[in-house]
């Protein structure tokens, strides 16, 4: 029996990504080791989670580890299923309401998408910062549904827990945006052959509302549709990318194309996703979008940690108020805990842990009542971190999981 | 004077997948200083060989050992703090540490500083003899270093732009002694989202006229002034009247010929960005050579630099690369035309 999220005040949910154990890195990759500090977090992780059969991966990794062949597909599959089992366990534990596989089960959000959609081609490592690197993507054909992209995936949490499912997917807007669109531009620039000049950041829109149209229409939509056919309920649009170019043109594409993927599908619930962003400017377009139920947005980021309930000492969560004045009616996956690095000295509300921030409940308690406050209504309200967890391990990934529902139990009794 | 056909890059360079892959060995302490440094010097002279194979007239190493395109200054220039949080680099999937300025800003006490960055058996290759060709390095302007700063002490935008102007001059009068004979000034803050961003109105457009005036009308070296990242048409007339520059700089992918036809270049050479610094769509020769004669025919220049648009560090490698051959071919059938 799926246990429903909706009758209880302030429900709690997981973003998407948690950091990838590093025995399922190494795992499934074919030049890395398994170590015995592998083997010891799983055992501790496993027996602390109390995640079922886990003695079966402290088995398998034992036998990896002395094994001088390569792994096989067998042990790889395994590997990632438990990854998964961990993740669940770990929300389990911890009493999440809406869950999904912390994204276990994918590469990364925009490969895992584009290796599974016809007509992309992954290029190669675009720098980002320092050393850091991304892998980037060119669409060279109209992009094309050809077998199910998180099915299994799905089917897999959902045979592991009897939590609310809410499944991440990458965004279209997403998508294209850190994609190159050589195909589209292409097609337009040979139909301009003729014309003694071309205008290219013309022509740029055009190709780009061309590819977005076509990748929502032949591939996302009849993913969706699939999903919802085999009982999806709800699916968390993830656009990191918007309001990165803030031109009207791009953002009216990015209304247009998550209005495209959403049509009709009345029996599913969908939410977006977006951080670290520009919510003046995002506030302004959500009210054009006709089937977001809720905007699971960043807020603790741009928090100060002292304690309070006044806008002098939640200015992260006056940005609410943007959305209020453009009148956006739906409910808000409240960011209330921050998921990167942190610096600098942390106010009366929390304490540093090495590179970390953590929140005392005290303080998600009085974000989340500043935010019912300005919000008139808390039933609007779902509570969840910042973005996905990835870059923390799992160590505070726990702790700051934690506290956000001990907060939230304040809070929910402050209400009552 | 002839018409001049010349070819460039426009800043930082894409690393090879090699690079990419040792850069990450070491990040996470897989492997030596040592082996990061030969990888860098045999990518950069990869490259430099490329561009000389590929007619490429100012040859740059690509810069690759720049982190971002603002480090080496915010690293060198004393009163300016060099910053740990990230900010997106424009509108691109890319970041730089933000500096912050916290005291009076002074130059560094020569150029010297900039051989830190640069690979310097890779620039060796670039022929020295050659009139036609010289070494070119990249570099942010004072508008732009002014735009992408934290300031903390000026507190006028004005004051910033004129300090950094100040520090640059000093920069650029010393590199003929470090072998460059070109100087690229990027100063896509100029133009990204010209009214809405960083340029906000023609009297921050006049603050950067006059540090230039000041600083950069008698250069001892040749000088590339490049917009990108947003449309110049609004603020193209304005800096046509600079004095000392040798050529113009302009992002096809963002303005449209049409809106600055009435426009003329006079003295100055054109720095046509057409080829797109940010789409792996290879641009043919023939068409990049068909755009240049356009715009050529258009605004009149006395010369033209084809370049791409912005740097293109924002590609994979085998695409950069293949975008620098294709600004050579394009060049060559630019100067059969021109004669």
């Amino acid at each position: 029996m799926v246990r429903r999220a909706k009758s209880i005040l302030f429900p709690t949910q997981e973003i998407g990504s948690i950091a990838k154990p590093s025995w399922r890195v190494k795992g499934v990759s074919s030049d890395a080791r398994i170590t015995s500090k592998d083997i010891d977090e799983a055992s501790s992780w496993g027996e602390r989670l109390a995640v079922p059969d886990y003695q079966q991966l402290v088995n398998r990794l034992r036998k990896i580890s002395t094994s001088d062949t390569a792994i096989t597909e067998e042990d790889k599959i395994s590997i990632r299923d438990f990854s998964v089992k961990y993740v669940l366990a770990l929300f389990d534990k911890i009493g999440l309401d809406r869950v999904y596989s912390g994204e276990q089960w994918r590469v990364e959000m925009y490969e895992h998408l584009v290796r599974n959609i016809e007509g992309f081609k992954l290029l190669g490592s675009v720098h980002s910062f320092d050393y850091k690197y991304f892998t980037k993507g060119e669409v060279i054909d109209r992009p094309r549904f050809t077998h199910p992209i998180h099915l299994e995936e799905f089917e897999f949490v959902k045979e592991h827990t009897n939590r609310e499912i809410k499944i991440p997917i990458t965004g279209p807007y997403t998508v294209v945006d850190w994609s190159f669109n050589e195909f589209y531009e292409t097609e337009l620039r040979k139909r301009s052959a003729n014309k003694k000049r071309i205008d290219l950041r013309k022509t740029y829109f055009e190709a780009r509302r061309k590819f977005i149209l076509d990748l929502v229409k032949n591939a996302l939509r009849p993913e969706v549709e699939l999903l919802i056919q085999k009982g999806v309920k709800w699916i968390q649009i993830d656009e990191p990318a918007i309001t990165t170019r803030p031109d009207a043109e791009e953002m009216e594409l990015f209304v247009d194309a998550t209005n495209a993927l959403t049509k009709g599908f009345t029996s599913c619930i969908f939410s977006l996703h977006n951080c670290y962003s520009d919510y003046k400017l995002l506030a302004h377009y959500t009210t054009k979008l006709k089937d977001i139920k809720q905007l699971a947005l960043e807020f603790a980021n741009r928090d100060s940690t002292d304690l309070g309930t006044d806008a002098k000492t939640r200015p992260g969560y006056v940005d609410l108020k943007h959305f209020e004045t453009e009148g956006f009616e739906g409910g808000f996956g409240l960011g209330i805990t921050h998921v990167h690095d942190y610096s600098g000295k942390p106010g009366s509300g929390a304490i540093v842990d090495g590179r970390n921030v953590i929140e005392s409940p005290k303080l998600v308690r009085d974000r989340i009542l500043f935010a019912a406050k300005l919000l008139k209504d808390p039933s609007r309200i779902s509570v969840n971190p910042d973005c996905g967890l990835r870059t923390r391990s799992w160590e505070i990934t726990y702790k700051k999981l934690e506290v956000m529902m001990e907060g939230t139990k304040l809070a929910r009794e402050e209400i009552a | 004077m002839a018409f001049s056909v010349d070819s460039t890059l426009t800043g930082i360079h894409s690393r090879s997948e090699r690079t990419v892959r040792v850069t990450r060995d070491f990040d996470r302490g897989r492997t030596t200083k040592e082996v990061l440094n030969t990888t860098f010097e045999s990518d950069s002279e990869d490259l430099v060989k490329l561009e000389i194979d590929s007619g490429i007239t100012r040859i740059s190493d690509g810069q690759l050992l720049w982190q971002d395109f603002i480090r080496p200054f915010s690293e060198s220039i004393s009163g300016l703090k060099s910053g740990a949080d990230l900010s997106r680099w424009y509108d691109n999937n890319s970041f730089y540490r933000k500096p912050s300025v916290v005291k009076k800003m002074t130059a560094p006490n020569d150029s010297s500083f900039l051989l830190n960055y640069s690979v310097q058996p890779a620039l060796d290759l670039v022929p020295s003899k050659n009139e036609k060709i010289k070494r070119k390095l990249s570099v942010p302007g004072p508008y732009t270093l002014a735009s992408l700063v934290s300031d903390e002490f000026y507190h006028s935008k004005a004051e910033l732009v004129n300090n950094f102007a100040k520090i640059l001059k000093k920069i650029l009068h010393g590199l003929p002694a470090l072998g460059f004979g070109s100087i690229q000034i990027n100063e896509p803050s100029l133009v990204y989202r010209y009214g809405e961003s960083a340029l906000t109105s023609k009297k921050e457009l006049k603050s950067f006229i006059s540090a230039y005036e000041e600083n950069f009308s008698k250069p001892p070296i040749e000088i590339y002034l490049h917009t990108y990242f947003g449309d110049c048409s609004k603020i193209l007339k304005d800096l046509l009247k600079l004095e000392g520059i040798t050529a113009l700089g302009i992002d096809f992918t963002q303005t449209s010929l049409d809106s600055i036809e009435k426009l003329r270049f006079g003295e100055k050479a054109l720095a046509c960005g057409c080829v797109d610094g940010r789409n792996s769509l290879i641009e043919p020769p023939e068409w990049i050579a068909a755009f240049c004669t356009e715009a050529i025919q258009t605004l009149k220049p006395n010369g033209i630099v084809v370049l791409p648009s912005s740097e293109l560090k924002y590609l994979p490698r085998a695409h950069a690369d293949k975008k620098i051959r294709s600004i050579g071919k394009a060049c060559k059938i630019l100067e059969t035309k021109v004669k």
